[in-house]
């Protein structure tokens, strides 16, 4: 322990450093949308089929540049306010994947073979993914998915009861918006900053342990469940994780797309991350139907023929 | 009236604080370019002193005492302990942050497209196309001409950069790693969002050194070339000598 404790250390200082300012973005945008704007009227204007709520998350997921850091304070304050939990879910799954930041870097890592049947892939594996995972923990209800504080809150005027401290006298009555939102900025980054280090340190001892599978595995007949691992286990930021997944070795494509898929959804990081949000039970869960549904994805990817991901065999039938 | 101090509301300012040093004093030091990419410095910075002016100014914005104060409870304390252990961290971190160690278990066998290695190397689209042209052009063969290993890596995939620079006379700097009796190889670790997704990229070089230890950066001196119709290139060492001091490597 003692002599890998230099990369544990580098490893976990570089989470941290690189994660906490989009954290704290996640946070003041939860702060500013939740003290300023009518959230309550654009809720009720929402649809209330859980499908159509979800489509709407999936778009937000896609014009919003957010990392999995932004989203989970974000979607913890708005379902607080009464987001309905299916549009929530569904952004909270679907943006880091396909948010425009992640289609670029998954376009450019993928520009030596065929960009745009990548970043189609990417886009169409990760909505259905999200789309799932939001339908069926929608249908638990909320008391069984999301945690006890967050529901209580839930429809209530404000949750300040977990703010770090009052505001000062003079800001509440001069500027109760600006306090309010204040209070909940720092209270919503000290929540989910707490859970972030602990997902860190995971990553970092999972990333120094299990350093040499990860740095090269080949393309063995159970590459597609290695890569998810990977995943899994490095936790990387959704934002940079094609060119990772190009790194790897003679990658197959569905080994490659199952570590793209599950990544944004499952890692130890955001393990830890959603405890801020989710009930235990729901984590289990959702991190059992991800790995399912990403493994049957990438098997079903890796029946087809692999002509079928080059531009030129397209290219062929105009 | 007593008015006392609410001991629990200090912990997050002091957790501000510390982690606003923590991530001033990695830019100031240069530390920073070997754990997180360049792209993101600035906001690195930026938000190092937000936090900073968040510490300083939060006891005018909220209160820090109350008539009954509040005692520290245990939930608090693994709280508070939870907060702490970035800064642990910080002080743990080796001189050394890169080690060969980590450069080994990082490698990455796979040549970056150069639309990726834009992401590193600046300038307009073509732009380094032209550049590198230019540089070969202007010297013979035997003359030298300097390279970063990202450079060599974008024009390997090139045809044309691949025919002009086969035979010239290079110099390129990275990290020693050995290998074998005849052979060893020059590294760099690539960076996209911070050290947790770097990638090693290495160039394999034919000849002998008398370096020991892994890790050390060399500046190397040799001649470049390519087997037939590979991007791969190798390099016949005609001279090396050691760096003392650790380049950036913010790629």
């Amino acid at each position: 322990m003692t002599s890998r404790l230099p990369e544990i250390t580098l490893l976990f200082i570089s989470l941290f450093v690189q994660g906490l300012p989009f954290l704290f973005l996640g946070a003041l945008i939860s702060g500013l949308v939740s003290s300023f704007l009518p959230i309550r009227q654009f809720i009720s204007w929402m649809p209330k089929s859980p499908l159509a709520s979800a489509l709407l998350g999936i778009l937000a997921g896609l014009v919003f540049p957010s990392c999995e850091c932004v989203g989970l304070p974000l979607v913890r304050r708005l379902t607080m306010k009464g987001l309905p939990l299916c549009a929530a879910l569904a952004y909270l799954f679907a943006g880091p994947a396909i948010n425009p930041i992640a289609l670029g870097s998954t376009w450019l890592a993928f520009s030596f073979e065929d960009p745009a049947i990548a970043v189609l892939l990417r886009f169409s594996g990760s909505v259905l993914v999200a789309l799932i995972l939001a339908l069926v923990l929608n249908r638990l209800g909320a008391t069984w998915v999301v945690r006890p504080e967050v529901i209580s809150a839930s429809g209530s005027n404000e949750n300040l009861e977990t703010a770090p401290a009052e505001a000062a006298l003079w800001l509440r009555s001069r500027h109760p918006r600006l306090a309010a939102a204040m209070q909940i900025t720092l209270s919503d980054f000290l929540t989910v900053s707490l859970f972030y280090i602990a997902g860190s340190l995971l990553a970092a001892l999972a990333q120094t342990y299990a350093g040499a599978f990860l740095g090269d595995m080949g393309n063995t007949p159970s590459a597609i469940p290695l890569m998810m691992l990977a995943a899994i286990l490095s936790s990387v930021c959704s934002s940079a994780d094609a060119f990772v997944a190009k790194s790897y070795v003679g990658m197959s494509q569905a080994a490659t797309f199952a570590f793209l898929w599950i990544g944004p959804v499952l890692d130890l990081k955001l393990l830890m991350v959603y405890r801020s949000f989710f009930q235990p039970r729901a984590i289990l869960l959702l991190s059992a139907l991800a790995i399912l549904i990403v493994l049957l994805l990438a098997l079903s990817l890796n029946r087809l023929p692999p002509e079928l991901f080059s531009r030129s065999y397209w290219e062929g039938w105009n | 009236m007593r008015i006392l101090l609410k001991a629990q509301s200090l912990l997050l300012p002091l957790s501000l604080g510390a982690w606003g040093c923590i991530l001033l004093r990695l830019h100031l030091s240069g530390q920073l370019s070997q754990i997180q990419n360049p792209a993101y410095h600035d906001i690195t910075l930026s938000f190092g002193i937000l936090l900073m002016l968040i510490c300083v100014s939060y006891p005018f914005f909220f209160d820090l005492f109350s008539e009954n104060g509040s005692h520290l409870t245990a939930q608090a304390a693994g709280r508070a302990a939870l907060l702490a252990l970035p800064l642990a961290a910080y002080l743990l971190l080796p001189e050394d942050l890169q080690s060969a160690q980590f450069l080994r278990q990082r490698a990455s066998y796979n040549l970056l497209s150069p639309a990726a290695l834009q992401r590193f190397l600046p300038g307009k689209p073509g732009e380094l196309h032209r550049l590198l042209l230019e540089q070969v052009d202007e010297v013979s063969k035997d003359e030298v001409v300097l390279l970063d290993l990202l450079e060599l890596i974008y024009l390997s995939q090139d045809r044309v950069l691949r025919e002009r620079y086969n035979g010239q006379r290079v110099v390129i700097s990275g990290q020693w790693l050995s290998e074998d009796e005849t052979h060893f190889k020059i590294a760099r670790l690539l960076i996209f969002c911070c050290a947790a997704d770097g990638r090693t990229v290495a160039l394999r070089v034919n000849g002998r050194t008398d370096l020991k230890s892994d890790g050390v950066f060399i500046e190397v001196t040799g001649t470049l070339g390519f087997k037939t119709d590979t991007p791969v290139p190798e390099l016949e060492l005609i001279d090396y000598i050691q760096n003392n001091d650790t380049p950036d490597s913010g790629m």
